[in-house]
């Protein structure tokens, strides 16, 4: 079977607000993690998965001032903590990943030499990341 | 044809911009550099491509402003690149990354020596369609 190559440029990323935030976005990167706890028994290692968490991690570039400014609305809803936002990634094409996440605020400023830009991590609410594969 | 391009969307707004400048500016590289003379050059790498997606064109776009002065005396050409550095910096738009002045060099263009020195900027270009 050929070797199959995806990049980051296969991705595709919208959320709730519809701002343009594929055109800023630098890197996106979704995990979910099993908590296990793992227990000596006389048979050996028993395991326990105790919690699902997923994070998002999100660099952007900064744009703050852009009319629909990614950063603008992103500080908007963090004034919201407990409201999730929506977000849809496609890792690639019969890959698709929703999920809803806490919003946070974004950082403002930068170095004098370089592109203003924002990293996140988000917590993925609950865990929830629904996935459709083709 | 797209909407936008690299030449309507960025090339000739900074020349534009650098029009304030006293010096002849050029958003491509000319055939004979009148001095003294601003030259938008791509740099090396041109064009990088590091947002995620391919629904449109985007890439990080790498120029050399190249600053010409004459050179025949050395304490006055060295004084005449100064001060046509820093009123080219001073009228590069927002939105550029200004990293560094490489050193000037005597460079021989036809029968004259210019001083150059390179400015290296950088920005994002999306195409609009």
């Amino acid at each position: 079977m050929a070797t199959t190559v995806i990049t980051g440029r296969d991705i595709s990323l919208s959320f709730t607000g519809g701002t343009d935030i594929e055109a800023q976005a630098l890197s996106a990167v979704l995990t979910k993690t099993n908590l296990r706890q793992t227990y000596q028994t006389l048979d050996g290692e028993a395991y326990k998965t105790t919690n699902v968490e997923a994070t998002f991690a999100l660099s952007m570039l900064a744009d703050w001032g852009k009319t629909s400014s990614v950063c603008e609305a992103l500080w908007s809803a963090a004034e919201a903590p407990e409201t999730t936002i929506s977000v849809t990634l496609t890792a690639a094409t019969g890959a698709q990943f929703v999920f809803p996440i806490l919003p946070e605020f974004p950082t403002a400023g930068g170095a004098g030499s370089d592109a203003q830009t924002v990293d996140f991590t988000f917590k993925v609410a609950g865990g929830a990341v629904t996935e459709t594969f083709s | 044809m797209p909407a936008s391009t690299i030449l309507s969307a960025v090339r000739t707004p900074l020349a534009t911009a650098l029009g304030s400048v006293a010096a002849n500016v050029f958003s491509y590289v000319p055939e004979n550099v009148p001095v003294p003379a601003v030259v938008l050059v791509p740099s090396s790498p041109y064009m990088e491509f590091d947002t995620i997606g391919k629904s449109t064109f985007k890439c990080k776009l790498n120029f050399t402003i190249s600053c010409c002065v004459a050179y025949s005396s050395n304490p006055a050409s060295l004084d005449n690149i100064e001060q046509l550095i820093e009123s080219v910096v001073l009228a590069i738009p927002a939105g550029y990354e200004v990293s560094d002045v490489q050193r000037p060099t005597v460079t021989q263009v036809g029968a004259s020596n210019l001083l150059v020195a390179d400015i290296v900027v950088s920005t994002h270009y999306t195409r609009t369609n």
